[in-house]
């Protein structure tokens, strides 16, 4: 079955329809999330790939070289002072 | 709130019994009725003069639910999660019209260094829910729910997938609730499957398909007969690019459109092309020799928008459905398209994907998953893997498709207003299926019906900020929380892992140093 070649005038009024409808749903979309982003933040803010919480991110992280040190004097200070620390880290 | 757990007690041991009742005692609920059917009498008082700080009354008939009062079926040896039926009441809470609540489940393992494995469950999927019962054994029911389906007592004495078919079909809001609520006591935590069940519910819901047995995964796979053929027209964008694959240089899309012609079961399709002007003549000549009037081809000179492209080819013609199809793939399974058009018999589904194939046979797209960027479930990863919970190996609803093969009913296509023109080169399929859901359709993914896309595997597709801003503004609270994926799963990877909790990101970590500096 061949269906028939549209005029292209016609085709390009067929596709500012489209355009047109495509808008409607993205303002429908929008208005959702705006609702949603004042419900959660307040605002309304730019969305961005929230950060990596994943375990395997997580560890790769705390494995940098540039951290040994860091967890060298953690490691070796008084465990009064570590207890605090851990305490202030997961509130 | 009140909770009457019923338990099919015909063969179970008394240590399983026991172990369930103890469960029950911690469940967060200060009154469950134990509903013990088919136990032994001295089983009965054994558990009834065990202590449970009055929160557990045992009974041995099923009661009938009042309006407002939940069922939850469970199976002896299993146990509820601590506090889980308080989870419950929050989720009944937050949502009170709620009917039907499952969630996610451990497994005992058998191994003494990991005692648990998690099945982690995506929301509600009833296109999957044909093929295994991937809801698990424990749902919580409202009452009237059950009064619709049947009788209490047959409901719990029936196969579980059986159970989850005939309740789900009288229910309407269905919700997964993301935390564990039973500790399962089979080692195996891959779902069940039932033949008879199935084909029982496709009888019951009028599906006109051939359901069969695939014991390997297990699973059922409904098998729809096309009561209509309906035409279809297929998009190729083309620039007449040349490529090797499998070791020969090739025209592709003058492949792709061969491997329709000549592999494909259904013909009742034409073809457009949408070429763009430097597109070689002989391209065009070997295309029109091989399609012939089944075949149109369009010009395009405009700057490089894919999204236009394909508006610009369906709507060049008429048909009843709409294939997009980039120029780089070839038919595998020759029922591809017929498996995809006969999706369509049901009304409520709006677009259809195939699994696509990498040139060496690994997985390309078996769906998208919000992760929370839009990946492809399982890339590069063997077409043998089945996934946790035999998720590769089933039909299932997914949040959005590759528009490398998608099939879209041309009402929908045109309601929606095709793909975002916005979005020139990404994420117009995602935002493509995701207003089709918003206009109340489904986007279905099918393992049953294989393609290969010969991408470059090591392709990353360049991402742009503004697009990710504009995909965000849109639907930003799909892409934090994909309804059929797990926030309980690890997030920037392709793959269906749990991850471990209450861990801070480096940012997070930062940010809290920060304040506290």
């Amino acid at each position: 079955m061949v269906s028939p070649l549209f005029d292209p005038g016609v085709v390009q009024k067929k596709i500012d329809e489209l355009a047109q409808r495509d808008a409607e749903f993205a303002k429908l979309a929008e208005s959702r999330e705006q609702r949603r982003q004042l419900e959660i933040y307040g605002s309304v803010r730019e969305y961005e790939f929230p950060p990596n919480t994943s375990q395997v991110h997580v560890t790769n992280w705390v494995h940098a070289y540039w951290l040994r040190p860091v967890r060298f004097i953690y490691r070796n200070m008084p465990r009064g002072l570590r207890k605090i620390l851990k305490r202030l880290s997961v509130r | 709130m009140k909770f009457t757990v019923l338990t099919d007690a015909h063969g179970a041991t008394l240590d399983d019994l026991r172990a369930t009742h103890k469960s029950l005692v911690t469940s967060g609920s200060k009154q469950v009725n134990w509903i013990l059917l088919g136990a032994v009498p001295d089983a009965v008082k054994n558990l009834q003069r065990r202590w449970s700080f009055g929160r557990v009354k045992i009974e041995i008939q099923a009661p009938t639910l009042g309006p407002g009062e939940f069922a939850v079926f469970l199976t002896a040896g299993d146990k509820l999660q601590r506090e889980s039926l308080l989870l419950v009441s929050d989720a009944l809470t937050k949502a009170p019209d709620t009917e039907i609540i499952y969630g996610d489940s451990a497994h005992a393992t058998g191994i003494k260094a990991v005692p648990l494995s998690f099945s982690r469950r995506p929301g509600w999927s009833p296109e999957r829910l044909r093929a295994h019962c991937y809801v698990g054994e424990t749902l919580v029911v409202r009452g009237e729910v059950i009064a619709r389906a049947g009788k209490l007592e047959e409901l719990a004495l029936c196969n579980a997938h059986d159970r989850a078919l005939r309740l789900t079909e009288n229910a309407t809001q269905i919700v997964r609730v993301p935390e564990v609520l039973t500790i399962t006591k089979s080692t195996d935590s891959r779902p069940s499957a039932s033949l008879e069940a199935v084909v029982d519910h496709c009888k019951r819901q009028n599906i006109d398909a051939d359901c069969e047995f695939e014991s390997t995964t297990p699973s059922v796979r409904v098998k729809r007969r096309l009561s209509s053929e309906p035409s279809v027209a297929v998009i190729v964008p083309t620039r007449g690019t040349s490529a090797e694959v499998f070791g020969k240089q090739r025209v592709l899309v003058v492949e792709a459109v061969r491997s329709l012609f000549e592999k494909s079961t259904y013909q009742n399709f034409h073809v457009v092309v949408v070429a763009d002007t430097p597109t070689p003549s002989s391209v065009l000549d070997s295309l029109k020799q091989i399609g012939g009037d089944r075949l149109q081809i369009l010009n395009y000179d405009r700057p490089f928008n894919f999204a236009e492209k394909n508006n610009l080819g369906a709507m060049s013609c008429e048909s009843d459905l709409i294939l997009l199809l980039n120029d780089d793939t070839e038919i595998i399974t020759a029922e591809a398209l017929e498996i995809m058009v006969a999706m369509f018999n049901d009304p409520n589904v709006g677009v259809v994907g195939p699994m696509l194939l990498f040139e060496d046979s690994t997985i390309q797209s078996a769906g998208h998953i919000f992760s929370p960027d839009p990946t492809d479930l399982y890339r590069a990863q063997s077409p043998e893997t089945a996934g946790p919970q035999n998720l590769l190996r089933v039909q299932r609803e997914v949040s959005s498709l590759i528009a490398a093969c998608a099939l879209v009913r041309r009402d929908v296509f045109e309601r929606v207003g095709g793909l975002c023109m916005e979005f020139p080169g990404n994420w117009n399929d995602i935002d493509f299926c995701l207003k089709v859901q918003l206009a109340g359709y489904r986007a279905i993914f099918t393992p049953h019906a294989h393609l290969f896309h010969f991408e470059s595997k090591t392709r990353i597709a360049k991402r742009v900020e503004s697009e990710v801003a504009k995909l965000g503004a849109r639907w930003g609270s799909v892409l934090d929380d994909d309804p059929y994926f797990n926030p309980n799963l690890q997030r920037y990877t392709n793959l269906w892992k749990t991850d471990s909790t209450s861990k801070q990101s480096l940012d997070e970590a930062l940010s809290f140093l920060l304040t506290v500096a």
